[in-house]
């Protein structure tokens, strides 16, 4: 564990983190809580729920916005504090900066989100600003591309992205949302990080008093499994929009269900550099792409987990679809030619920004959340993780990954159709 | 130590990391304004002793250079192109090799040692720099937001302020060729010294390194910074179109009336007044009350005297939306409205100030805005804000004038 990180657990299973830092100037408290996007099933109190995409963001807002102490971003606002909540695939955060008055905001986070108080009336007045959140967000090429790989590359899910539809949001009730805040927001389920200039025993003492003067509910409850076979259910997208240019994204679907999540959270660094080396501006297609005017700009690159699938995306706008994607797949399908040259430049790159990025709280706590999220792993990356990487294992693990399943969006202007 | 006079340091151990920016500032000028765009879309790919990315990427990391770019910005009549330099603080990172004076010496080179001929750029490479900014500017008229802002800015400028945008001199890219833009390069980098400027745990060995690498040219000048205001136009604009955007945007543009450089601290107040959490002017009335955004924000152009407010909303909403703005800036003339959020203002600036200890940008910020003339620091601004009186704001806001009222509808707006 990482020398600074101090880890107590509290009597109701709540998780605490402390990473203090005696040279910044405030303190950063962040409620994560294992709920996200992606739990469209489970089992609450033994019985099987189904819930339609958008829930743990509707829930996200209704608690930020109308929590017993009122509007977070009024009540910790006028406090000048930074406060906002976030939905991820797999966890939801609620987070306040503040350089002053500690424990006012250590007490009101705490009891905001664990003293429900929303009603009916709250749930539909909550609603209108996500649908213009929805609305936003669909005029976005990144998050259009993200929406259609996601549900062209899996057959069983229901997620495909953290906000749902219209339709979706508007026909959550309150007995449903009820029933996934009363499952999900227990201290079991839980993690309060907090990292910046504080005395960990004080805040310690501060935590342990506020959640003992609180009640909670223990409601057994587990995530369901859904099946997902390796194939992906439609190759190809088309979807019309304002672009500039064709934007043509291709993911692959890797099963990756033999590596724990501690392997996982190592191998990350093995397919960032493979992606660098290869999709990269140093990379041989980007070159070629770029005298053959395939492409204008940089190609974007990425990996991602669902479950037990690993998926690799490469983008970009493009001149010509055709052999944009034969040359993409023909990298990712064929032999890989790795070099330990840029493995070894790459790690001293990794190497430098570990140590010397003055990284800022709210970083730090994005951090520890991936890490928390993904992998299961309630700790920061450290020096000795990188030491312990090696070309040869770099090499074979590459070289054994299968690009079989893939799907294909492509995005379009209106006025070319 | 004494150094160069146009070397300026912050020096502070608060950091891991020393950061640099060589700026050459250059007269703004409408017939180059898409030959800064071009170059720097160039000069940080390759240089001539690493002649291709590969090689380039290869010497960032060996030198270690965690970051090394170059942005064109604009200042009054000046605009300014910064190389922006990422370094690690060699007592941080202990790596025996990693040597100031050495990697001092690539930087510079790379400044002053281009991809290039004899005497113009390849032709392949300002090819590739043009159909990078020429994708660039599609996709500014592409993305909602950036085209309701080109199309406010359009109704707003009746003095050709923004007649230098790379938006309005598009048909120049054709006719830049290889020669001219290596000459423009020449005369305003090649052949000048920047004005260098250095936050972190600057020592003497570093000083020294940088010192030895500046060459011993010229140093660019500039002119003095101005704020250039708006006429007021007696009329308010109202324009409105339709795209197929999935939400309906509106954008209100105010000038303010005989600004001046003491107006800038008050006008970023009321733009923070707006959006700051503290007072949450904005989000409290345009989205808590009447439900109308998921997001609302105001800025300001500090240059010009012209303030925003851009909302995102629903296409049914429109006329409500406009009520509503009209209405929150009505409540900026209103003192009792204004007490309490201004004194909750104060305090959060207060408060920020303690934040910005632990952010290296807001030290380069303050070096550069005392050196250029084009700003109060962060502390000069807060212990001005400290004496402003409702009635100063009431006063200023009199003197803002809506000049343009932008709607874009979208079509599947739904």
């Amino acid at each position: 564990m990482n020398k600074k990180l101090v880890h107590r657990t509290l009597e109701n299973g709540l998780q605490v983190y402390f990473y203090p830092d005696s040279n910044k100037h405030s303190v950063l408290i962040d409620l994560i809580v294992h709920y996200g996007a992606f739990h469209s099933d489970f089992i609450s109190d033994g019985k099987k729920v189904h819930m339609r995409n958008g829930m743990a963001h509707l829930i996200e807002h209704l608690l930020y916005e109308r929590s017993k102490s009122g509007n977070f971003r009024e009540l910790f606002g006028h406090k000048q504090m930074q406060t906002n909540a976030s939905t991820y695939t797999y966890v939801t955060d609620y987070y306040v900066d503040t350089v002053e008055d500690v424990e006012f905001a250590l007490q009101h986070l705490i009891e905001g989100i664990s003293v429900p108080v929303f009603t009916r009336e709250d749930i539909e007045a909550t609603k209108p600003a996500i649908y213009q959140e929805i609305r936003m967000r669909n005029d976005e090429i990144g998050r259009s591309a993200y929406k259609s790989k996601i549900r062209n590359l899996f057959q069983n899910y229901s997620y495909i992205d953290g906000l749902g539809t219209l339709e979706d949001v508007e026909s959550f009730t309150y007995e449903q949302v009820k029933l996934c805040y009363d499952t999900f927001y227990q201290p079991k389920n839980e993690i309060l990080f907090i990292t910046g200039n504080f005395d960990v025993e004080e805040l310690y003492q501060k935590i342990q008093e506020i959640y003992a003067s609180l009640e909670f509910q223990d409601i057994s409850f587990s995530f369901s499994s859904i099946p997902e076979p390796i194939e992906v259910k439609k190759q190809y997208d088309k979807i019309m929009m304002p672009t500039p240019k064709d934007y043509v994204s291709i993911s692959y679907k890797l099963d990756f269900s033999r590596y724990s999540n501690e392997k996982r959270r190592m191998l990350s660094y093995y397919l960032n550099f493979f992606l660098r080396e290869h999709f990269g501006v140093i990379s041989p297609l980007y070159k070629k792409l770029m005298d053959e005017k395939v492409i204008d700009t940089l190609l974007d690159y990425d990996f991602d987990y669902l479950e037990d699938y690993l998926m690799i995306t490469v983008s970009g706008y493009t001149n010509d679809e055709e052999i944009f994607t034969k040359k993409v797949r023909e990298v990712l399908e064929s032999p890989k030619g790795l070099k330990e040259k840029f493995f070894i430049l790459n790690l001293k790159d990794k190497k430098m920004g570990q140590l010397c990025t003055d990284f800022s709280l709210y970083q730090l706590s994005c951090q520890f959340k991936e890490n928390v999220s993904y992998y299961h792993y309630a700790d920061f990356d450290t020096a000795e993780d990188l030491e312990s990487l090696c070309f040869q294992d770099f090499k074979s693990f590459i070289e054994g990954l299968e690009f079989k399943e893939y799907c294909v969006t492509k995005i379009t202007d209106v006025k070319k159709v | 130590m004494e150094v160069k006079e146009n070397i300026h340091v912050a020096k502070t151990t608060a950091f891991s990391r020393i950061i640099i920016d060589f700026i050459f500032p250059v007269e703004r000028n409408k017939d180059f304004s898409l030959y800064g765009n071009l170059l720097v879309r160039m000069l940080t790919k390759k240089t001539k002793k690493y002649p291709n990315e590969e090689v380039w990427d290869s010497a960032l990391t060996e030198h270690y250079v965690m970051n090394f770019s170059l942005s064109k910005g604009q200042c009054g009549k000046n605009w300014f192109y910064t190389y922006h330099v990422v370094l690690p603080d060699k007592g941080i990172l202990k790596e025996e090799d990693y040597d100031y004076q050495k990697t001092l010496q690539f930087v510079m080179e790379s400044i002053y040692d281009p991809f290039a001929l004899e005497d113009s750029f390849y032709e392949k490479e300002i090819e590739i720099a043009k159909n990078k900014l020429k994708m660039y500017i599609e996709s500014v008229y592409k993305n909602i937001k950036s085209y309701a802002s080109i199309r406010t800015d359009e109704l707003l400028d009746d003095c050709g302020y923004f007649s230098d945008s790379i938006l309005n001199n598009q048909e120049q890219l054709e006719s830049i060729s290889k020669e001219n833009l290596y000459k423009y390069y020449m005369e305003n980098i090649q052949n000048t010294s920047p004005h260098v400027f250095v936050v972190g745990n600057v020592k003497e060995d570093f000083l020294h390194a940088l010192e030895c690498n500046l060459p011993n040219k010229k140093l660019s000048s500039f002119f003095p910074y101005q704020v250039m205001p708006f006429p007021i136009n007696p009329k308010t604009k109202v324009e409105e179109e339709c795209k197929e955007y999935n939400q309906s945007i509106i954008k209100f543009a105010y000038k303010v009336e005989n600004y001046q450089y003491e107006d800038m601290v008050l006008l970023s107040l009321i733009s923070f007044l707006l959006n700051s959490q503290s007072s949450g002017i904005l989000m409290e009335y345009l989205r808590m009350q009447e439900k109308l955004v998921y997001t609302a924000s105001a800025s300001v152009l500090t240059d010009y005297g012209v303030f925003y407010i851009t909302a995102q909303i629903y296409r049914d909403k429109k006329d409500k939306a406009i009520e509503t703005i009209k209405e929150i800036m009505h409540k900026l003339e209103d003192k009792d409205f204004l007490t309490e959020k201004l004194e909750r203002v104060k305090m959060r600036k207060r408060v920020n100030l303690e934040r910005q200890k632990d952010v290296i940008s807001t030290y380069m910020s303050d070096l550069l805005d005392t050196y250029f003339g084009t700003a109060p620091t962060f502390l000069e601004e807060y212990e001005m804000i400290k004496n402003i009186t409702v009635e100063d704001i009431i006063s200023f806001v009199k003197k803002m004038h809506l000049d343009t009222i932008y709607y874009l509808e979208g079509s599947k707006d739904e």
